[in-house]
């Protein structure tokens, strides 16, 4: 008897511990971190020699993963940190691949991932990015609550084939202020042997201080042309798009017939030259061959297949 | 007339024996290869019908098998006229025996490679546009040039040499050639009847075609390689194209000729004629273009890999250690590296050795051209996923009519014409044996009775 107390008395003080872990467990299921694998390759970051960045909301629980990748530069080793953070992975490299770290982001803004050793590709893995965008910009699929973004194009109505265009863009907020830093971006969509029109990056640009950017573009073929200036948006400012038509009419032909430097003396006659010497000389072989032809007659008695 | 030695009696016995007893063998492979360009033209017909969405080729991969063969049959057409020629220029007289079939190999490979571009085209009716609106700033009109004057001066340097040898035909074979083949002889004799006047004219001919052709078969690969090098691609920016193009042409042609030669020896027992000395020459030659193949590829690929841009590193993942390393590996180790160790070591520099280095040397250069043509192809021009190419039935089949269309021609001309130079062979036995009883150009004219007479 004393011994079912003692039993009864374990499971009532076990159980609840028990099922508190249960409930635990439960909750950390619920809080799933989003799971990020970044490749390091010979091009960087996931084969990226540039422009690589991860976007995740604030507060959200990531296990970001650098797996070692390498085919070319077989002894480098990284050590990756994320700047802000203060984080530090376990060095990768071709014996130990992957290094994990499970971190909730919880500061907004961009932050630098960079591999902290000196390896062969430090160059490609130094600008690396973690932009933890805030809620409200859409980023983590809610509604985008960041201001509108307002851009004002200035370009001539008019150009002429292989003409340069100048277009003058103003990104602003809705209060009217220039918003400096913003990267711009011009794509003319065109289609090609009547396949659906694409957008074709034409120029990109980052915006002053008076928030303006210059964007060239090249009119290589006429007509209407319509081209769209985009502003993808940033933690600050929803993206913004205009689109702008342009006509392109007749200009010089954009092909160079003649060389900007030309030999003097080599041209068409010269090369006509050669080409009646070399046909020239055969014809001379082919007279010969008439020659021998003739000498068989005037030189030859009978039949020529021996008669015999 | 000087009468017949029993060499030349016995040359001439063997060598025109086949113009009239082709043998059970040539029956047989000719059929074959008939049934194989059947095939060709089958697929050939099914592009024409449904276009060139039948081949692997796209608009990022524009080119494939077709313009790889055209690369390679232009080089392989090097092996004739150009060794020929330069052999005859350097008076090397081991030569005799070996010219006549490395200028049938020059001849037919022109007009099978000069076929593949008109393949490669799709619409065979815009060939005329080519003459219609071709303009002389295009590297493919240079080409369309380069290659009419290279195949008219073929056919004539071929031809010149082989006017004795018809005159002999038609006299020591007769009627017995059967009709149609006696007044072909009859013809392309040209009425030769050794007089001094004629060999006067055959000689100069022959000097005037030997320094022609020469220059022409140079600018002919090097026309080739500036269609690729006058394009703006990564791996063909390259002022060495012409140079590289002209030694692999020289490289394979003398690899195929070898081939050619061991398959005629060996077929038409001219085992007196093609002796090992030849095979073993050429080696050395094979050898020392492997060199220089070997040399160029090395220049190339330091000056380049030391100061890489993207699409060089991309081109060097994909040759070195990706999709096309087992080519590139073989190209290299197979196709330069084992065939100098064959020539190099007296054990293996045998005819079958030799055979074996040919026949790596001629599938490495093939495979060469197209890594040439494929792989650079594959390099992304814009920021977008590399494409692959695979070739389809329609291009395996027209791949495999072309080199069975080769074969064909080959045979055709076999059955035509004799493999070896006979007047010329005699001569450069009686100038080893030392004694000088024949004259310049002498070919044994008949004393013979027709049939052959052996």
């Amino acid at each position: 008897m004393r011994r079912l107390l003692l039993l009864l008395l374990i499971a009532a003080l076990t159980l609840p511990a028990t099922l508190g872990a249960g409930a635990r467990r439960t909750g950390a299921q619920a809080t799933e971190p989003m799971k990020v694998r970044i490749p390091i390759t010979d091009n960087g970051f996931n084969d990226q020699p540039t422009d690589f960045t991860v976007t995740v909301p604030q507060g959200q629980l990531i296990e970001l993963t650098f797996v070692w990748e390498q085919q070319i530069h077989v002894n480098d080793e990284h050590i990756m940190i994320l700047e802000g953070y203060n984080l530090e992975w376990p060095q990768i490299d071709v014996n130990n691949r992957e290094a994990s770290l499970r971190f909730v982001a919880e500061k907004a803004g961009s932050f630098r991932l960079k591999c902290d050793l000196e390896c062969e590709i430090h160059d490609l893995l130094k600008d690396g990015k973690l932009l933890v965008t805030e809620p409200g910009t859409g980023a983590a699929g809610g509604p985008d609550t960041r201001p509108e973004t307002q851009l004002a194009l200035t370009a001539p109505v008019g150009a002429s084939l292989g003409n340069k265009v100048a277009f003058s863009i103003a990104a602003g907020d809705t209060t009217g202020a220039p918003i400096a830093g913003a990267k711009l971006q011009l794509v003319e969509v065109t289609g090609f042997y009547g396949l659906d029109p694409q957008e074709v990056d034409v120029a990109r640009a980052v915006t002053a201080a008076d928030g303006t950017a210059t964007l060239e573009y090249i009119a290589r073929r006429t007509g209407t042309r319509t081209l769209k200036a985009i502003f993808p948006g940033d933690s600050q400012h929803a993206p913004a798009s205009l689109d702008v038509q342009l006509d392109v009419g007749d200009g010089p032909s954009l092909y160079v017939v003649h060389p900007p430097t030309g030999i003097p003396g080599v041209n068409r006659f010269f090369v006509s030259g050669i080409i009646i010497a070399v046909w020239g000389t055969m014809f001379i072989v082919a007279m010969h061959v008439v020659g021998i032809v003739r000498a068989g007659r005037t030189e030859g008695s009978g039949e020529e297949d021996g008669s015999v | 007339m000087a009468a017949m030695s029993d060499y030349e009696r016995r040359l001439q016995d063997r060598v025109l024996r086949p113009l009239v007893h082709p043998g059970r063998a040539w029956n047989i492979t000719f059929a074959g290869l008939l049934v194989v360009f059947g095939i060709g033209l089958v697929a050939y017909a099914y592009q024409l019908r449904n276009g060139l969405v039948v081949t692997g080729m796209r608009d990022r991969i524009l080119w494939g098998l077709y313009i790889t063969n055209f690369v390679f049959f232009i080089g392989i057409s090097h092996a004739g006229t150009l060794i020929s020629a330069i052999l005859r220029a350097s008076q090397a007289g081991w030569r005799t025996p070996v010219t006549r079939i490395a200028e049938f190999i020059t001849v037919v490979a022109l007009t099978v490679g000069g076929l593949m571009p008109m393949i490669d085209l799709g619409r065979p009716d815009r060939i005329p546009h080519l003459f219609l609106y071709g303009r002389w700033q295009s590297p493919i009109l240079w080409d369309l040039l380069a290659i009419s004057t290279y195949l008219v001066g073929s056919v004539a340097y071929l031809y010149l040499p082989m006017v004795p040898d018809l005159a002999i035909a038609r006299d020591r074979l007769g009627v017995t050639a059967g009709r149609w083949k006696h007044a072909f002889y009859r013809s392309a004799a040209l009425g030769w009847r050794n007089t001094p006047a004629q060999r006067r004219l055959l000689h100069r001919a022959m000097t005037i075609m030997m320094v022609l052709i020469i220059p022409i078969a140079v600018s002919v690969h090097t026309v080739v390689s500036w269609i690729f090098a006058m394009t703006l691609r990564e791996p063909w920016n390259s002022t060495v194209f012409g140079a590289f193009f002209v030694a692999g042409a020289i490289f394979s042609g003398i690899a195929v000729l070898i081939l050619l030669m061991a398959l005629l020896r060996k077929v038409y027992h001219l085992e007196e004629y093609l002796l090992e000395k030849h095979f073993v020459y050429l080696g050395y030659l094979i050898a020392a273009m492997a060199a220089i193949i070997f040399y160029f590829n090395v220049s190339e690929y330091m000056v380049t890999g030391y100061k890489p841009n993207e699409a060089v590193d991309f081109q060097f993942n994909q040759m070195f250690r990706g999709q096309f390393a087992g080519f590139f590996w073989f190209y290299l180790v197979g196709g330069m590296v084992v065939p100098v160790l064959i020539v190099a070591f007296k054990r293996t520099r045998t005819i079958r050795g030799i055979v074996v280095a040919a026949a790596l040397v001629a599938v490495a250069m093939w495979i060469e051209r197209y890594f040439i043509v494929v792989a650079s192809l594959r390099i992304p021009l814009l920021n977008y996923e590399p494409r692959n190419y695979a070739p389809t039935w329609v291009e395996l089949a027209l791949t495999a009519g072309a080199f069975a269309l080769f074969g064909l021609v080959i045979l055709i001309f076999v059955r035509f014409i004799p493999v070896v130079s006979m007047w010329e062979q005699a001569e450069q036995h009686a100038v080893e044996e030392g004694h000088r009883a024949s004259p310049a150009v002498r070919p044994a004219l008949p004393d013979a009775t027709p049939g052959g007479g052996a």
